[in-house]
């Protein structure tokens, strides 16, 4: 892994899991919505598949749940939502997300 | 049913994340390669029109199969990490009170080998050169009959 790969991995590690639920707080996705709205929103769309593995992790630690529906064409989509735990996760990274990131703007002098 | 060039890229491409996820624990791998799975089968349904380029994109998003489960080893949850270091941990108490059983056995057979020659030697030594256990036999017999008769 180059460097500049391995600048991106560590500062999306951590935060894209708060991204998926802030994404699942609007609306309930499947799995392909999700994972592409991520991508697209982080702009790594050359690994969709390694949502899966954190997906599957969120889901263990009870911050997101799925259910099936039936969907209008081709085979039954298995949507994703926030649970109550997820919301309070979530709701608790936004303040520390904004007093963490104001902290580093002042330090970098990158602030305003 | 037959085999499509499109359906050949999704299994090899399956194939190579199912191989990759071997070091996963098992329930991990399963549902990884399902996880996937499901995905292709969504986003080919839902291709206006499906090629082999259409499929190739599909794969080129998802991505690396090695990458794929180089993120989900990040993504263990730390008991994981736990089972390993108590199975460690317990035979290692089994062992030693094992291993301590058999010197304390070995000590007591020595020390039994060293006492056993000991007594024999002192006996030797004891007879060869202190005649008191002799001669209390000696004296005594005598003395014995003596006595008899002289009660009667």
């Amino acid at each position: 892994m180059s460097d500049e790969a391995a600048l991106t991995t560590a500062l999306r590690r951590g935060t894209i899991e708060y991204c998926v639920l802030a994404l699942l707080d609007k609306r309930e996705l499947y799995g392909v919505e999700l994972v592409q709205q991520l991508s697209t929103g982080l702009g790594m769309t050359t690994s969709e598949g390694t949502m899966y593995p954190l997906l599957s992790r969120l889901r263990r630690n009870g911050r997101i749940a799925t259910t099936w529906r039936e969907a209008p064409a081709g085979p039954p989509r298995r949507y994703y939502t926030l649970t109550p735990d997820g919301e309070a996760a979530l709701t608790h990274f936004r303040t520390e997300w904004v007093t963490f990131r104001s902290g580093v703007d002042r330090i970098l002098g990158t602030e305003k | 049913m037959m085999m499509t060039e499109s359906d050949h890229l999704v299994a090899v491409y399956l194939a190579r994340v199912d191989q990759a996820a071997m070091r996963l624990p098992a329930g991990r791998r399963e549902e990884l390669v399902n996880d996937l799975r499901e995905h292709i089968e969504i986003a080919r349904a839902e291709l206006e029109e499906e090629t082999e380029a259409s499929i190739r994109t599909i794969l080129d998003r998802l991505g690396d199969p090695e990458s794929i489960v180089a993120a989900a080893d990040t993504q263990t949850d730390l008991p994981r990490v736990m089972p390993a270091a108590p199975a460690y941990a317990p035979p290692a108490p089994v062992k030693s009170s094992n291993r301590n059983l058999w010197i304390t056995l070995g000590v007591l057979a020595v020390i039994g080998v060293v006492v056993l020659f000991c007594a024999a030697f002192s006996l030797d030594r004891g007879s060869s050169y202190d005649p008191a256990p002799i001669r209390p036999e000696v004296t005594a017999v005598p003395a014995e009959p003596a006595s008899e008769p002289s009660g009667n």
